[in-house]
């Protein structure tokens, strides 16, 4: 693994973190204060300064520093969480976000230095701060002690003047019991000694009680060393920083070995104690007992680390492995071609009159549930994507004077991560467009009855093999006038046209359709309504708008459980199987002689209710023999396309519909226009996949040519 | 110390964060410690009730079970009661500290760690 695929762990951690932290915020938002909450937003903020400081980003570190400092006091209580301050983290949120990304991009860190003040007047403004001395992206010595020590190691120790350069200098060393329950080990630090070049001198063994007696735990020790004068004598005291108390330490010729503290033997021996033959060092729990003079620290540490464990939660735990996309993808494929094989086999065995033992079912069940298992582990829940929309409610707040409720439900629903990644740009869209011109100013829904605040509604669920993702707000609805007089002048409909609520409605993802009024800083930058269906097409999915004047509009995005597999029509076409994308299709039919108008030499035109489309004849095309050439002889499939309408292609038959793995043609052989791969059917034959929009294209060019001099 | 003993020396690194781990992994797999990787206190805590190793480096904020309550727990255990255990987090508060040293713990490296110094750190707990 190399340092930038741990980055890159890092920053897949870092978005969930800030998810937890947003969810944490927004839960905190309705009133939500409890403790695991704060520690959850905590946790959050303090594992991305983590990952900053370990890979260097300063500007990023020096934020959360600031950020959890104040998160800190809120944990502990020291600084109440009024909504006040929850609005100020969640803008601080909002910045770590930036930095994080400017992280990942190598952009510039965003201008975090007005809301670190405000984060520190927050502090300040309740006592705190006593801790927000410096971020430790330079930590202080004396906050280190293992780093310290070792970087004194490291260093030829430093000389100290006016100790006696020959003679060096003493100390003397007592640990107490404490330091040997905590895994420390005398000899250790001792060795560490010898190592700076020091001697024993002297080692006191008067404490040291009759065997019988001996408790192992027990410090009986004490050492003298002698430590070469050019040794300083922090450096000494390094070695001992951490145990703290439970070593005493005695420094110069004056200083005398300090007294054992050892456990009055009162107690019996441990062993015999022990309760159903422990062992002797079992029962060993807070240290204290073991003191018969407990320092305050001591004394008061039990209730504090008692609490500590009391916080600690006992959430379900989330297990789970990571896995490189692409070993995911290439396990995924292999199911396709599994799935395939399986089919191949079944056709094989059908041949033979075999179709009907047990093992083929037994191995077409398997196949299914492996390829549904694998399906599963492309799939995400949605809460990704919503988990962003509070952020952009609150900016579009800000930027409309607008605040907007969000509704969320079904936001476990999973689909495809590739599905996922590329709906955000849509969402957003959406969600923009529906704060923008949906809802309306906090005035005019007050004069209208309704609730000043409005709502936008996000769900998601899983359908008919679909998943069903709905975008609702409770704004004014489409003004479908407006819309239809909009597209009358700018000549994408015939003002004589009769249209259904539903047609109206789509008008707005017409390519450069927008009203005046849709030009705003928010809704006018970017991609336009047509981008967003187009997003939602490219994923196999269609929208549709519902939407009720007075009481808003709902988004529906119906999008398809995975990319990797496609429904497919398998069509005949001569000799030929032939696939043809299943999301393009909207009906197939046997035209009569009637429906066919011939245009020119070699075009024909469908009349498919009253609007032409131009017939393809799939049999040219690929030059299969045999094929059907009088539309009236063989089926059309009506086939809608994005950006080039409608085409029909003739074919002879539709043999069967089933879902295809699509391979992409130019890896195996180069790329042909009209086909935009291949598959491989379950008798084992390569089917070419129909490339619907190049046919439709070419089509709609055709018939362009052939109108005009019609026209003339 | 015991750098020339053949048997690589194990470390047990206890974590929530994924790139923590993957640093921590790579930092002491090429120094040539074996290293097992627990991503909290509860899951570190369930594995070291049927598996031992020479020495723990635990974070503190963690959830279900944090450093502090991973430290007590082990020390109340006869199988790690003496285990050299290093705090290594980006905590540096001196209450934090204590709080450490009275659950138990044997010494405290603060993140971001400098993989020599880790090493040399480890080396000098290990008994």
């Amino acid at each position: 693994m190399t340092e930038d695929d741990i980055q890159q762990i890092f920053f897949v951690e870092c978005e969930e973190a800030l998810e937890a932290a947003e969810t944490g915020l927004a839960a905190c938002r309705e009133g939500t204060h409890d403790a695991e909450t704060i520690n959850a937003i905590f946790r959050g903020v303090h594992s991305v300064k983590g990952g900053a400081g370990a890979f260097g980003y300063l500007p990023l570190q020096a934020f959360t520093h600031g950020f959890e400092t104040l998160l800190a006091d809120v944990r502990e209580g020291k600084v109440p969480l009024e909504p006040a301050l929850v609005d100020l983290l969640l803008s601080a949120l909002d910045c770590l976000r930036d930095h994080v990304e400017a992280a990942r991009s190598g952009g510039t860190p965003p201008e975090d230095a007005e809301l670190l003040a405000r984060l520190e007047a927050a502090l300040a403004e309740n006592g705190g701060g006593a801790s927000t001395a410096a971020p430790e992206a330079a930590p202080s010595p004396a906050f280190d002690d293992l780093d310290a020590l070792l970087d004194e190691l490291a260093a030829p120790a430093p000389s100290v003047p006016g100790e006696g350069e020959d003679d060096g200098w003493l100390v003397h060393i007592r640990p107490h019991a404490g330091a040997m329950t905590k895994g420390s080990e005398p000899l250790l630090w001792l060795r560490e000694l010898t190592d700076l070049g020091g001697t024993c001198e002297a080692c006191d063994i008067a404490a040291v009680p009759t065997f019988e007696r001996l408790m192992v735990e027990q410090g009986y020790l004490g050492w003298t060393f002698r430590v070469p004068g050019r040794v300083s004598r922090e450096s000494v005291a390094e070695i001992f920083d951490f145990v703290g108390d439970e070593v005493s330490l005695a420094f110069g010729p004056d200083g005398t070995m300090p007294p054992p503290r050892i456990a009055a033997p009162a107690a019996p021996p441990r062993p015999a104690t022990a309760a159903g033959g422990e062992p002797a060092l079992a029962p060993r729990g807070a240290p204290t007992p073991l003191h018969p003079t407990p320092g305050d620290a001591a004394a008061s540490a039990p209730p504090v680390a008692a609490a500590a464990a009391g916080t600690a939660t006992h959430a379900p735990a989330n297990q789970s492995v990571r896995i490189d996309l692409r070993k995911l993808d290439m396990l995924i494929d292999g199911v396709g071609e599994l799935v395939i094989a399986q089919a191949m086999l079944a056709q094989r065995l059908t041949n033979e009159n075999l179709a009907h033992i047990e093992e083929l079912a037994l191995i077409d069940g398997l196949v299914r549930d492996i390829q549904e298992h694998a399906m599963a582990f492309r799939a995400q829940p949605i809460s990704s994507v919503f988990g962003r929309v509070p952020r952009l409610l609150r900016e579009l707040g800000a930027s409309t004077g607008k605040h907007v409720k969000l509704e969320v439900a079904g936001e476990t629903t999973e689909l495809d991560k590739t599905v996922i990644e590329r709906l955000s740009e849509p969402m957003t869209h959406l969600i923009r467009n529906a704060v923008d011109h949906g809802i309306e100013p906090p005035e005019e829904r007050r004069a209208a009855g309704k609730d000043p605040e409005g709502t936008l509604t996000l769900s998601a669920e899983q359908k008919a093999g679909r998943i069903i993702i709905r975008i609702a707000d409770d704004g004014r609805g489409i003004d479908r006038e407006r819309v239809l007089a909009k597209a009358i002048s700018q000549g994408l409909v015939a003002p004589e046209e009769q249209l259904s609520d539903e047609d109206i409605h789509q008008l707005i993802f017409a390519p450069g359709f927008s009203t005046a009024a849709q030009v705003s800083n928010i809704s006018g930058r970017g991609v336009g309504m047509d981008v967003v269906k187009q997003n939602v097409k490219d994923l196999g999915g269609r929208i549709t708008i519902e939407s009720a004047p007075g009481k808003g509009t709902t988004f529906s995005l119906a999008l398809p459980l995975t990319l990797a597999i496609s429904d497919g029509m398998i069509v005949q076409v001569g000799d030929q199987s032939l696939v043809i994308p299943l999301t393009h299709v909207i009906e197939s039919l046997r035209p009569t002689p009637a429906d066919v108008k011939g245009m020119g030499t070699a075009a024909q035109v469908l009349n498919a209710r009253g609007s032409f489309v131009p017939i393809v004849p799939l049999g040219v095309l690929t030059g299969a023999e045999g094929a059907a050439a009088d539309p009236c002889e063989g089926v059309l499939v009506l086939v809608e396309t994005e950006g080039h309408g409608r085409a029909a292609l003739l074919v002879d038959a539709i043999t069967d519909q089933r879902q295809f793995v699509i391979k992409a043609l130019d890896a195996h052989y180069r790329q042909i226009d009209s086909v935009a791969g291949a598959t491989i059917l379950g008798n084992g034959k390569v089917a070419l996949i129909v490339d619907v929009d190049f046919i439709a294209s070419t089509a709609a060019r055709r018939a362009a040519g052939a109108v005009l001099p019609v026209a003339a | 110390m015991q750098a020339s003993t053949p048997a690589p020396i194990r470390v047990l690194t206890v974590d929530d964060s994924a790139s923590m781990r993957a640093l921590l992994l790579g930092a002491l797999t090429s120094r040539g410690f074996a290293v097992e990787q627990c991503e909290d206190g509860q899951e570190a805590l369930e594995w070291l009730a049927s598996n031992e190793v020479d020495v723990i480096i635990t974070d503190i904020n963690m959830p279900r079970l944090d450093g502090f309550g991973l430290i007590e727990k082990l020390r109340t255990s006869a199988l790690h009661a003496e285990r050299p255990i290093l705090v290594l987090t980006t905590e540096s508060s001196e209450e934090k500290k204590q709080r450490a040293r009275n659950a138990g713990a044997t010494g405290w490296i603060v993140k971001p760690f400098d993989a020599d110094k880790l090493t040399a750190a480890l080396r000098r707990v290990i008994h």
